[in-house]
Order: C-alpha cells, then sequence, then structure tokens
C-alpha cells in the first residue's frame, strides 16, 4: 500500500537572505527550488505520485524531466516549486532514498564547482572545509503520515535534528556562520596567505569567464572584501560555469532555448549579468528618459562606451573587448518589459545613471588596489572623480533633456530616485485550507504561479521566485504597488475567493545590504501583515540607509466587505492616487504634510475612532486648503472642482491614515500613511499615471 | 568563605553584543549588524571575570598572575579556576527589589490563552520509527511562543505542567523589555565630507528598558572579592555598573512529576534555562547519550535552532584570534522525558562541562501530563517503557 509522505527542505530563509547582490537572490531561490524538484523527482523514479503541489505544468519540474511545457521557449530560469511538498511512496521504497538523491545532485553541484573554480589552487586547508560545509548544510526534513494531521508541522515542532559541525578560523562575508574557505588566519598573521588564496580564486574566475587572467571580472564577480565559505562560492560561482558542466550539474541550462541552438557567449552573459538594485531603482528614470529623447539616450550610451574606452583604468583593462562591456552591458538584454527597445541604453550598468557612482565603479574596478596603501587609495580615488567628470556632465546632460515637467517634485525625479522596491507575499492559512481541500488549494496555486510571472514582468519587475503560495520579486518603486495589489487579487481569483494573500512590500536604498531589505520584508509580511493585522493585509516600510523611517499596514481593503473583485483594493488605490495628488501640489503638499504631523500629530493619535470619524477629513481639509483663496477663482465650476477634488483627497488620506487593523474597530490616526505617501511622491511614484 | 552570589549589570547606555560572526566593513553600501540579545553567558562572564579582576587591582591590560587564575580561571575556558557561573538571568524591578525573568519553554504555543505542547502519536519520520513528536494538545496548530518571557511564578506553572493558568501578570513580551535602535556610523572622507565606501555601519544597539538588568550568579566567590564599579560589556565601548547581591533567585522547579502509563514512570520535561552544547544523541528519541542519563528515555523534543558560539581569545600567543563557533542548542529547548521514579539528574548542567563553568547548559525540570496511555514505544532503554 502506498503511505503518505511529506517533505520538506531546508535552510530556506537564511539561505536565500544570505545574499550580496540580486543575482545571489536568484541563486539562492533557483538553487533551492532546484533541489526540491530533485527530491519530487526522486518520489516519482520510484513509481510514486507527487499529491502537493500539482507539478504537471510546472516548467522546473519538467525540466528536471528535459521537457519543457507548452509555450515555454526558454529552459526555467526562476524558481517555481516550493521547498516542502506531499507525495505518496508505494510500500517499500525508503524515504531515505529521496534524501540521497537530493545529497547526491548537491554533491554533483559542489564538485562541478570545485572542479572548476578550485580543485588546483585549494589550500592545504581548504577541501577539509569544503566537505565538511557542503555535506552538512541542508536539512531535509520527512514524515509518513495524513496532511490532516498536519505531520510536518509537528515535525518542524522538534525542529532540531542535527547540528552544525564547529567552524574555526576567519568566517564567511556572507555567510557568518561558516568559516571561509582559505583556512588562513588573518589575526594569527595569515592575512597575506589568505589574501592570496582569494586572488586566485579571483583570477580563476577570469579564466573560466575569458580563459585568460588579469581581467577585472574576476574582483567584480569576487569583491576584494569578500571571502567565503562553500556554500556561498556555490551559489555565487555556479552560474559562470561553463555551460556543459553547468548543464551536467543542474539538468538544463536557465534562459537557453529549448528550441534552438544559439551564442553560447550569450546565454552564458544571461546567467551571470543580473539586473542591480542600482538598476531597478533607476528604472522608472530609465523608462521616462526613453521615452522622451531615444536619441539623447542613445548619445548616452554611446558616452558611457567612449568614457571606458578613452579613459582606460590603470592596468585593469584589456587592450580588447569585452573590458568596456562590463559596464556597457551590464544589463545583458534587459530584463526590464518597458526597456526592451531600448537595446544599448537599456543595457548599462545601473552605477552609469547615478552620478555620484560613476567614480566609484571606475575604483572598484581596479586591480592596482589590491592591497594599496590609504594614500594610494585615495590618489587613485581622486584620479577616478577626475575621470569621471566629463561622463557624469554627459549624464546631467542627458538629465535636463528628458526632465519630467512640473514642480518640485517633478524637477527631483530629473535624477533617477536611489529607491528600488522588494515584494515577498505569501498566501494566508494555506495550511489550513490544504487540509480542507488539497487537490483545489494545488490547481489555484498552480494557477496563480503561471500568471504571477507575467505580472511582474508586465510591471517592469523582476520575479526572483513564484512557488507555491509564495512570490519574491524586485519592483521599481512605480510599480510596486500595483504589482502588490495584481498579485493579491490574481491570487483571490485563482482561489475564486477562498482565499487570500498578504505582502511586506520593502522600499530601500539601492545600497542597502539586500540581507537586511529582505530580513525587514519577512518582519513586515510575517509580523505585521499577518500576525499583527491578522492577514489579508498589506505591509509597508520605506527603508533608508539609516534605517526604517515609515511602517504602515491595512487589510487591502481600507473598508470590511471591500469589494474584493473592483479594480484593485482601496489601500493600494487610495495610497496611488495620492502619490499623484501630492505629486501635483508639491509645494503645498510638503507644507500641509509638516502642517498635520507639527500642529495636530500628537492630538490625533489621542483621538478615539468616534472623534476622527466626526472630525479628521475636516479638519484635513481645512489644512489642505489653508491659505489657499478659493474665492478668487472665478470661475464657480472650476472652484467647485478644487473643493470636491481636495475633499476627495482628504477623505482618502484620512483611510490611509487609519488604516484597517484587527477589524473595522481600531482605527486610529497614523501618520506614517502620510509618510509614504510623500515618500513615493518625491521618489517618482506618480510615474506610474504618467506624468501629473 | 565562599557563598552564592548575584551580579547584576545595569547598562548605562545601550548595549551592543555580537556573535563571533564579521561584522561585513565590505558590505556594498553600509554594514548593518545587530545586537543579539541576551548576550551568551560567556560573555557576562567575560566582562564579570575583568571586574572581579580590576576590583583586586588588575591595571586592565596586562597578563593575569597566578593569584587572579587560581580564582577566575585562565583564558576563555576559565582553566584552573575556582569560580562557578550559573544561568544568566534578566531582572525586571518590582515592588523595591528584583524579579527574575525566565526566557519561555519553546513547548510553549499561544498568544493570550497558552497551552504546553505534548508528545503525540508515534510516527515515522526522518528522526525514527514510531516517533512521538510533538503535538498542540487543542488540536490546534499554534507556533511555539517567541519573543516571550515569563515570571518565576509564570514558569513555575509551565514546569508543573499548567501552561493554561497563565495570564498576563505571568508573562513579558521582549519588547517591554528591550527595544532595538538603529546607530549611523561612518568613516568620513576629509576631502568631499562624505561617508567613505564601505566605511558606513549600521550597528543596532539593545537599550533596555527602565527598570530593567541583567544579572548572573556566581559560585565559589571568595570573601572579599568585589567587582569594579564599572565595567565594559560588550561592543561598541558600552559598558555596565555592576552590583553584588546576595542570594540569587533559585529558578522553579515542579512540585512533582506525573505518572507516565503504568505509573511505574515519570513524565519530565527538562528546560533549558541557558544555551547548552550537547551530543547528537539529544536530538533524537531514545536514551541520552551523557554518562549518568542512562535512566532517562527522550520521548519528544522541542528544540530550538542551533545558535553558533564563538568568541576571541585575546591572550596573547597562538592562540590568540577568533575561537571556533561551535553549536548550542538555545535556552527555552525542551524535551519530554520518561524516567524512573525517584530520579533526579545527574548533574545540574547539560552538556560540556568546561562550558558549565560559564552558566552554560542549566535547567529547569517540569512535568506534563502524558494522555497517549495506549501508546507503546520502542525507543527506549527501558523494554517496559510503556506509557
Amino acid at each position: 500500500m502506498d503511505r503518505t509522505l511529506h517533505v520538506t527542505l531546508g535552510p530556506v530563509q537564511d539561505f536565500i537572505r544570505q545574499a550580496r547582490r540580486t543575482r545571489d537572490l536568484w541563486a539562492g531561490s533557483f538553487l533551492l527550488s532546484w533541489l526540491s524538484g530533485v527530491a519530487m523527482k526522486a518520489v516519482t523514479d520510484r513509481h510514486g505520485k507527487i499529491v502537493f503541489p500539482l507539478v504537471e505544468q510546472d516548467p522546473l519540474y519538467n525540466a528536471l524531466h528535459k521537457r519543457t511545457v507548452a509555450g515555454q521557449a526558454v529552459w526555467p530560469v526562476v524558481g517555481s516549486l516550493p521547498n516542502r511538498f506531499e507525495a505518496t511512496l508505494p510500500e517499500g521504497v525508503r524515504a531515505g532514498e529521496v534524501v540521497e538523491d537530493v545529497h547526491r545532485a548537491w554533491n554533483r553541484l559542489a564538485d562541478t564547482v570545485w572542479d572548476v573554480f578550485l580543485s588546483d589552487i585549494a589550500a592545504p586547508g581548504t577541501e577539509a572545509i569544503w566537505q565538511r560545509q557542503i555535506n552538512g548544510f541542508w536539512q531535509i526534513a520527512w514524515a509518513f503520515g495524513a496532511a490532516k494531521d498536519g505531520v510536518l508541522a509537528r515535525r518542524k515542532l522538534w525542529h532540531t535534528a542535527a547540528l552544525p559541525g564547529e567552524e574555526g578560523g576567519d568566517h564567511c562575508t556572507i555567510m557568518g556562520d561558516w568559516q571561509e574557505l582559505s583556512g588562513f588566519v588573518r589575526a594569527r598573521g595569515q592575512a597575506k596567505e589568505q589574501d592570496d588564496f582569494w586572488n586566485r580564486v579571483r583570477n580563476r574566475v577570469n579564466e573560466v569567464i575569458y580563459g585568460k587572467d588579469g581581467m577585472v571580472d574576476g574582483a567584480l564577480e569576487l569583491r576584494r572584501s569578500e571571502r567565503l565559505c562553500a556554500i556561498a562560492l556555490v551559489k555565487r560561482l555556479f552560474p559562470l560555469l561553463p555551460l556543459d558542466r553547468f548543464e551536467g550539474a543542474i539538468g538544463w541550462v536557465p534562459g537557453a532555448s529549448s528550441e534552438a541552438a544559439e551564442d553560447q557567449r550569450e546565454v552564458r552573459l544571461l546567467l551571470r549579468k543580473y539586473p542591480s538594485t542600482a538598476y531597478m531603482a533607476a528604472v522608472p528614470w530609465l523608462a521616462n528618459a526613453w521615452k522622451r529623447d531615444p536619441n539623447a539616450c542613445r548619445a548616452y550610451a554611446k558616452a558611457v562606451r567612449g568614457h571606458w574606452r578613452d579613459t582606460p583604468i590603470e592596468r585593469d583593462l584589456p587592450d580588447d573587448p569585452p573590458g568596456p562591456e562590463i559596464v556597457t552591458h551590464a544589463e545583458r538584454r534587459t530584463r526590464v518589459a518597458a526597456l526592451a527597445g531600448s537595446r544599448a541604453f537599456g543595457e548599462l550598468d545601473g552605477n552609469m545613471f547615478f552620478a555620484d557612482a560613476i567614480a566609484r565603479r571606475r575604483t572598484e574596478m581596479r586591480l592596482d588596489l589590491h592591497g594599496a596603501d590609504a594614500t594610494r587609495r585615495k590618489a587613485a580615488v581622486e584620479a577616478d572623480h577626475r575621470a569621471a567628470e566629463p561622463l557624469v556632465e554627459a549624464l546631467r546632460a542627458l538629465q535636463a533633456a528628458t526632465a519630467p515637467s512640473g514642480g518640485r517634485r517633478q524637477e527631483k525625479m530629473r535624477e533617477a530616485s536611489p529607491f528600488y522596491a522588494l515584494l515577498l507575499m505569501d498566501g494566508d492559512r494555506m495550511g489550513e485550507r490544504v487540509k480542507e481541500n488539497p487537490e483545489g488549494v494545488s490547481a489555484a496555486l498552480s494557477a496563480f504561479t503561471r500568471e504571477a510571472e507575467g505580472i511582474v514582468r508586465r510591471k517592469d519587475g523582476l520575479l526572483i521566485y513564484a512557488g507555491g503560495d509564495d512570490v519574491l520579486a524586485l519592483l521599481p518603486v512605480h510599480t510596486a504597488l500595483d504589482t502588490a495589489d495584481s498579485l493579491s487579487q490574481a491570487f483571490r481569483i485563482a482561489f475564486a475567493g477562498m482565499a487570500t494573500l498578504s505582502a511586506g512590500l520593502v522600499f530601500a536604498h539601492y545600497a542597502s545590504p539586500l540581507g537586511a531589505v529582505l530580513d525587514k520584508a519577512h518582519a513586515a509580511l510575517e509580523r505585521t501583515a499577518k500576525e499583527a493585522n491578522g492577514r489579508d493585509s498589506l505591509a509597508i516600510v520605506v527603508m533608508k540607509r539609516g534605517g526604517p523611517v515609515a511602517e504602515w499596514v491595512s487589510a487591502w481593503d481600507l473598508d470590511p466587505g471591500g469589494d474584493p473583485g473592483g479594480d484593485g483594493s482601496a489601500a493600494a488605490a487610495a495610497l496611488q492616487h495620492l502619490t499623484g495628488a501630492f505629486a501635483e501640489e508639491d509645494e503645498r503638499s510638503s507644507a500641509f504634510l509638516y502642517g498635520i504631523a507639527e500642529r495636530y500629530g500628537e492630538l490625533l493619535i489621542q483621538f478615539t475612532s468616534d472623534e476622527l470619524d466626526a472630525d479628521l477629513v475636516n479638519l484635513l481639509l481645512a489644512e489642505r486648503l489653508k491659505g489657499r483663496d478659493l474665492a478668487s477663482i472665478a470661475d464657480r465650476g472650476e472652484r467647485d472642482r478644487v473643493r470636491d477634488d481636495a475633499r476627495r483627497h482628504m477623505e482618502e488620506l484620512a483611510a490611509v491614515c487609519r488604516p484597517r487593523r484587527g477589524g473595522a474597530n481600531e482605527r486610529h490616526f497614523d501618520l506614517d500613511g502620510a509618510l509614504i505617501v510623500k515618500f513615493l511622491a518625491d521618489n517618482g511614484g506618480w510615474f506610474a499615471g504618467g506624468e501629473p | 568563605m565562599t557563598a552564592s552570589r548575584l551580579f547584576v549589570l545595569s547598562p548605562t547606555d545601550t548595549l551592543f553584543f555580537r556573535d563571533g560572526r564579521p561584522y561585513n566593513q565590505g558590505d556594498e553600501g553600509l554594514a548593518h549588524a545587530h545586537s543579539l540579545f541576551p548576550p551568551h553567558p560567556s560573555t557576562l562572564t567575560g566582562a564579570l571575570r575583568a571586574a572581579l579582576a580590576l576590583g583586586r587591582g588588575w591595571d586592565g591590560g596586562s597578563a593575569w598572575g597566578d593569584d587572579l587564575t587560581k580564582v577566575l580561571g585562565d583564558g576563555p575556558d576559565m582553566a584552573g579556576g575556582t569560580l562557578r557561573f550559573g544561568a544568566p538571568l534578566l531582572l525586571r524591578a518590582r515592588n523595591g527589589g528584583w524579579e527574575p525573568l525566565y526566557q519561555a519553554p519553546r513547548a510553549l504555543v499561544g498568544t493570550d490563552a497558552f497551552a504546553l505542547l505534548r508528545p503525540g502519536r508515534p510516527l515515522d519520520c526522518d528522526l525514527g520509527e514510531r516517533v512521538r513528536l510533538p503535538e498542540d494538545p487543542d488540536g490546534l496548530r499554534r507556533k511555539p511562543v517567541e519573543d516571550l518571557w515569563l515570571t518565576a511564578a509564570g514558569l513555575a506553572l509551565v514546569l508543573d505542567g499548567r501552561a493554561a493558568e497563565l495570564d498576563a501578570r505571568h508573562v513579558v513580551r521582549s519588547d517591554a523589555l528591550w527595544t532595538a535602535e538603529p546607530r549611523v556610523g561612518l568613516a568620513l572622507d576629509t576631502a568631499s565630507r562624505t561617508a567613505r565606501h564601505g566605511q558606513l555601519y549600521a550597528p543596532v544597539h539593545v537599550r533596555l528598558a527602565e527598570g530593567v538588568a541583567l544579572a548572573q550568579p556566581v559560585e565559589e566567590l571568595p570573601d572579599g572579592w568585589e567587582p569594579a564599579r564599572l565595567v565594559p560589556l560588550g561592543g561598541e565601548h558600552r559598558t555596565a555598573m555592576v552590583d553584588l547581591m546576595a542570594e540569587p533567585p533559585v529558578p522553579p522547579q515542579a512540585t512533582a512529576f506525573r505518572p507516565a502509563g503504568d505509573g511505574a514512570r515519570r513524565c519530565v520535561t527538562l528546560v533549558l534555562l541557558s544555551p547548552a552544547r550537547v551530543g547528537e544523541g539529544w536530538l533524537r528519541p531514545g536514551t541520552p547519550p551523557d554518562e549518568g542519563w542512562s535512566d532517562a528515555e527522550i520521548v519528544s523534543a522541542c528544540l530550538g535552532d542551533p545558535l553558533p558560539i564563538g568568541g576571541w581569545d585575546s591572550r596573547p600567543g597562538p592562540a590568540r584570534g577568533p575561537r571556533p563557533l561551535r553549536p548550542f542548542l538555545p535556552a527555552g529547548s525542551t524535551w519530554f522525558l520518561h524516567v524512573p521514579e525517584g530520579w533526579s539528574p545527574p548533574c545540574p548542567w547539560l552538556g560540556n562541562p568546561t562550558d558549565a563553568r560559564h552558566g552554560f547548559g542549566r535547567f529547569a525540570l517540569g512535568t506534563f501530563p502524558d494522555i497517549h496511555t495506549d501508546i507503546h514505544t520502542d525507543t527506549g532503554a527501558d523494554p517496559q517503557g510503556v506509557v
């Protein structure tokens, strides 16, 4: 008789969050999804059946079987399989066999990375560290029993089944619990040996990418400050593997055509070049610039190319291409829909759109600063600043040529905002739903996952993961709210209104550490949207470089019983409308918010729900219209329109500042809603609806 | 003469405790580092041993002489010393005195109404055959509490198997005890007056609430040894005032262990009060691997994520440098045991004896009702292990 098996693979959150760059984030999600697929395949290879999730139409599951699904022209890039599943396993098959297959697949990949990058350059202690870490990393728990008995949940309550080994020496700069691979200890006078080891790895990276060393990519793929453990190194370097080795280890090459042979170099570049957070931040500005003046954009792309050709950085650039391509084709075949036709302009390194980042990029690309003293470093930094000046001027010219028209806020978006969004979503009470109707949930999730990729792509975002009831995506500021809202709607529709989705949306500076941004998104989703606000909610955090400056949460529908099938949720729509309104009347909006915060902030917080019901809109309206001489508007119709618009906006603002929390009864005043609107208005959130 | 005493550490400002992982200076943009809290026992003992040495006239820099090491021990292992520390505590000022607070056991579930998980019906899983994984007694799927502290009376209720009687008087959320306080630090480029790239830091400190302090019991402290009043504590040049109090509080215990199934054995919960470095045998059902524990049987468990604890050996010489990160089970980890009647634990700590000098591995014993009387386990040392 078949037995019901539940499997879960981890660690999930730690493995994904320990990322320094967007490609690490993708790599972690992809590897986890791939290993989960390997476990599922281990079940079906032994005549078992996957019960949950539905995998027949899953691109990743099919790729493991060397099949594509209908309409799929390239092998899957995005992780789509959740880290846990339910299956039936024939009598006599050990669950341990599934676990062994996962370890074999992981070891095959790790061995390939070792062979290609480390085998002949390892330090004396490297191999022992490598084996210990590779063998001890994954925790795979399983249990037999009916889903309705919550066996996997019970297994999770026991939790720890193995302890990692002792990790001595210096630690990995990304995954701090693990030793870095050289085995040398800086505090014991072995800094030089340690640096030499990591320089050998960098050179090897160059050889693997270009077939020769001394190139700058090695330093960019593995920065001077990065000394990694085996797990982080596999995550970082497997996308750089030669394609035949990649395919041999994983089973397919993500992004490669499943229909026709294509340029291998292009495929490798696609794997290697992942849009940076700086690029995602620049997207609204880029899209606007491209729309306004494509010729000026092309001229700038040419200037970047010329700059890198004409002012080479001492000692680090090769005489022949593809040296400048590191910068000019950083975002190979841009993945952002709105920039699809922009060619060279849309492929520029995201740093090229921020004046203060251009010189820094030059400095990062210097190989001659390895081990340099402070004086030499300072001289190099100053030289790069001087060298970058003409390009900064060219950027300024492009900014002037493509500047949005309007007031102060529009003027502010003359330059790209440094903020992007990270969206994390998760279905509400999925465990209970699965218990009630596993087949129905499985089918609904499968439909939602397929839909999610299209939604994120249409909103110019970058889907990192969409599997089961989870979504992780990077988005430009101007489409983030709309994307979260559309995904929430799609989820409800897939479940015919019987299930909801919660979201944590973080607006972060592109230089904020990714792990910290992801942590904040997890906290916003799990603690704020789900635990504190009772699920079916959107939690938003604005995170500046010093930390969070505004945190807001609301049920998707500001009013209980709101129509979920309409044009989107009231919460997201209100924020979006207000962003447009604030951007339109920038000076007055800033003064207005300042006035509310200074004069009424403390008072309003103390108002009861009834008092707020009675007075808040009128109070906001009075403040909004203060000093505005309506009588001077001669046309009565126009006067009424101004007054009505202001009232409508203040009604929306009142709702946003009284978000629905824990049911309709707890609706206290919270200024953070207004601060989020101000942030969006200041950072191009209004690009969504075109120029105001 | 020596006696049990209690050190009370009252921070003078925020606190910042790292965990041996690197503070990534090389992060793009800025380096984030969260303080962990509560600190590991060895962090407190490091500060307290320094405070005692300073109190004996140590200059703060030179190597310790025999007069200090014979009491305080030498190096991170406290080698050769007689001093022994207990599990660190949080204290809350109440009625003119201090009230101890304990980290809630991981087997405690609920938000307003609480319950203690219990060993459920057996099933086959990666931990073995017929394993009695924990289950929610109310048939719900509640998660173990997080960030929750219990008063002594609250912990006593849980240990007595009466978690349902917990109310607001017994529980304190951690955000009422301390808050995270983000700071920004930077190295300034004198020419441009901007932060040097890669040298912008955002450490997140911890600020204890008014009337909250850290404490650690100590044994074998010779008469007349007084700590320096002000001592560096943790990182970022933070300090704390040290007071030496008379008697440390005694953690609660179950009043009686409930009988299991046939009445021949007793049901005991073992709750870690401080992190413990245990052998792998403690992670599975069956007989605990340590000497003296062979008549106990692990029936079930709720264990926390392993906590990597390292440190820094600052003594001059070849040992100088980072100490290896070793995995500890966190405070609150709970085992469900079956034991013979009249059983008592072989020693008052779990895990490595050297760690125990710092106060690691301390535990409290409680009991649980084992309602699945029809279950036969076959994992225990006792073939009669029928409950």
